[in-house]
């Protein structure tokens, strides 16, 4: 079965495996180029402050997310390296601000702040802040 | 000099497209790594997001104290009422994942929250989902779900249920 279609009349499709393109909905398509909606454009990992080139044309929307190992939970033992995501943020005892970015107005890079010693990832979308 | 996009065959009878970021090539890095990859037509699935906007807090400001999921004992209305979640209505008939921070001109923050030292319970709860709305929480509450004056809160809304 065809997963992809181009047309000028519905744009540029493609399904996901078991659909035509063409009949699918939004849910079922993979890429939908003739819909509106948003695309998560690129992930990263910050291990320091500093700048990160985004490379885009208009300063997107940027979501943080610090990281911090899990040990010393209470009765579970983790495997050695674990990490997740740490909220609150700063985790609650630790005296440090928020991890925050400021994207430059032409998209070109953002400033990352990190809080304390800790890493943070972040998540790139196609919308446009302001 | 790389190729950031490839529509066409793959291996002698793959059809599919693959584009990559920045640096890197669709037609020989490794089409599943999405620190490279933007889009493969591969993939059996990608989390779409529904909806991203920007919300403020309400004018005038509520009164009202500040929404976490155990204020109701002492204000007389449930967390999910309180005045300072801004609702956003959406169609997907079920409660999507949302994710949300506070965002002040083009600087984002990791959390509502700004310091540190709180005794008992958290209150930086940022978002309440459900099936046919989400609520951003605005609050404003010196030291503790610190959306401060001038501040707003961005959401990301993804096609995908809570409840699986």
């Amino acid at each position: 079965m065809r997963r992809i279609h181009a047309s000028p009349a519905n744009g540029f499709l493609v399904s996901k495996p078991g659909y035509d393109p063409l009949t699918a909905t939004a849910a079922q398509l993979l890429l939908g180029a003739s819909g509106k909606y948003s695309n998560l454009l690129k992930l990263g990992l910050v291990d320091a402050s500093g700048s990160v080139v985004l490379g885009f044309g208009a300063a997107p929307y940027v979501s943080l997310t610090s990281i911090s190992d899990v040990y010393g939970m209470p009765n579970v033992t983790w495997p050695a390296d674990s990490e997740g995501p740490m909220r609150p943020s700063p985790i609650y005892g630790v005296s440090a601000g928020n991890t925050y970015a400021t994207v430059t107005s032409d998209g070109a890079s953002m400033s990352v702040v990190l809080a304390g010693s800790y890493r943070a990832w972040y998540a790139v979308y196609s919308r446009i802040i302001g | 000099m790389s190729t950031r996009r490839v529509l066409g065959g793959f291996n002698g009878s793959t059809i599919g497209l693959r584009t990559t970021l920045f640096g890197f090539d669709a037609r020989y890095d490794d089409a599943d790594d999405v620190t490279k990859f933007s889009f493969n037509s591969d993939w059996t699935d990608i989390a779409r997001v529904h909806m991203a906007g920007i919300v403020a807090p309400p004018s005038p400001y509520p009164s009202a104290i500040y929404p976490y999921p155990s204020n109701f004992t002492t204000t007389g209305y449930d967390a999910a009422d309180n005045p300072w979640l801004v609702p956003v209505a959406h169609s997907l008939g079920y409660a999507p994942f949302v994710e949300a921070r506070k965002i002040d001109g083009y600087t984002v923050y990791d959390d509502h929250r700004t310091d540190q030292g709180l005794s008992g319970s958290y209150a930086g709860e940022k978002a309440w989902s459900f099936t046919n709305m989400i609520k951003l929480n605005t609050a404003q509450a010196t030291s503790q779900t610190n959306v401060q004056a001038g501040e707003s809160v961005f959401y990301i809304m993804y096609e995908l249920a809570m409840d699986v």
